[in-house]
């Protein structure tokens, strides 16, 4: 995917629009390009303006402490030390794949 | 949107999260659940799925908050962006699997705004749809809204799909620059 075929999909990817398939290639691309960086962190702003009007609703909280002990089981995946880890091009969106984690950069230590 | 001590203290959280501090993915957690459980409330209609969503992006997020370094955006248009693309992706696989029968009928200009002083980001973001041309507005409520990809608004409107991605893409220029101006950073 090119910058420009990139700035095409952005509308889309904030409006909630686009097809799986290419919201992952957007988000491959925005990884690496510091322009479609910055322009989709544009529009994420107006997003969360359009999201402003949805009124928001408390949830339950039994949905607290079921979120938060899911987190508990998962330490391994987020317990790292941050300054050490950073280690593909930047700047990049930490986009979710989705997928898991079968798709996400692998992580490199880069320290002792 | 949100304010600079906001933006602060969410991005110092989300430090806090990616290093394990349960206290922080909690009070993050508190500082977004309305909203993002709001949204998947209002696409998904049922409680248990809205509450499942939820727990997911919550999870999506915590998992990828290492990999946040905004340059000029917010922790709060991230993570909406991560829970609304999330939830219309759920919203459209069960709409094609049957499960969801019924179109949306939100109208973001139905939605009574709270009666206060001054105007709020709700109040902006509806006056900023509103001074779109209706074609531009029609498709920010068809996707945003009510859940469509462009591909099926193309077919419901009857036009090309590359003027519904121009509608859009212009829909967003006016929208950044109409908040913009209106002092919504």
């Amino acid at each position: 995917m090119n910058h420009t075929q990139a700035e095409e999909l952005l509308a889309g990817f904030v409006l909630g629009a686009l097809e799986s398939q290419e919201r992952q290639d957007l988000l491959g691309h925005i990884r690496n390009c510091v322009l479609c960086h910055i322009l989709a962190e544009e529009h994420m702003e107006v997003g969360a303006a359009l999201a402003a009007v949805i009124p928001e609703v408390e949830a339950p909280a039994s949905l607290r402490i079921q979120t938060l002990a899911a987190f508990a089981q998962r330490p391994v995946q987020w317990k790292r030390p941050i300054a050490r880890v950073h280690n593909w091009p930047r700047p990049g969106l930490g986009w979710p794949s989705g997928g898991g984690t079968k798709n996400r950069r692998p992580w490199k230590w880069t320290g002792n | 949107m949100t304010t600079k001590t906001q933006d602060t203290r969410d991005e110092k959280l989300l430090v806090e999260v990616q290093q394990g501090h349960q206290r922080a993915l909690a009070e993050l957690y508190d500082r977004f659940v309305g909203r993002v459980y709001g949204m998947a409330l209002q696409k998904l209609a049922e409680p248990a799925e809205a509450q499942e969503v939820t727990r997911e992006v919550f999870l999506m997020i915590w998992q990828n908050a290492s990999t946040f370094r905004p340059l000029t955006g917010s922790v709060a248009g991230w993570l909406l962006t991560i829970a609304h693309n999330r939830i219309n992706s759920e919203f459209r696989r069960k709409r094609m699997a049957g499960d969801i029968q019924e179109d949306i009928s939100f109208d973001p200009a139905a939605e009574p705004g709270p009666a206060t002083e001054g105007r709020l980001e709700p109040d902006l973001a509806r006056e900023a749809l509103q001074s779109l041309p209706d074609e531009e507005r029609e498709v920010v409520v068809l996707s945003f809204y009510q859940g469509n990809s462009q591909a099926q608004i193309s077919r419901r409107l009857g036009v090309p799909l590359d003027t519904v991605k121009s509608r859009m893409g212009s829909a967003m220029a006016r929208l950044r620059n109409g908040l913009n101006a209106d002092g919504v950073e």
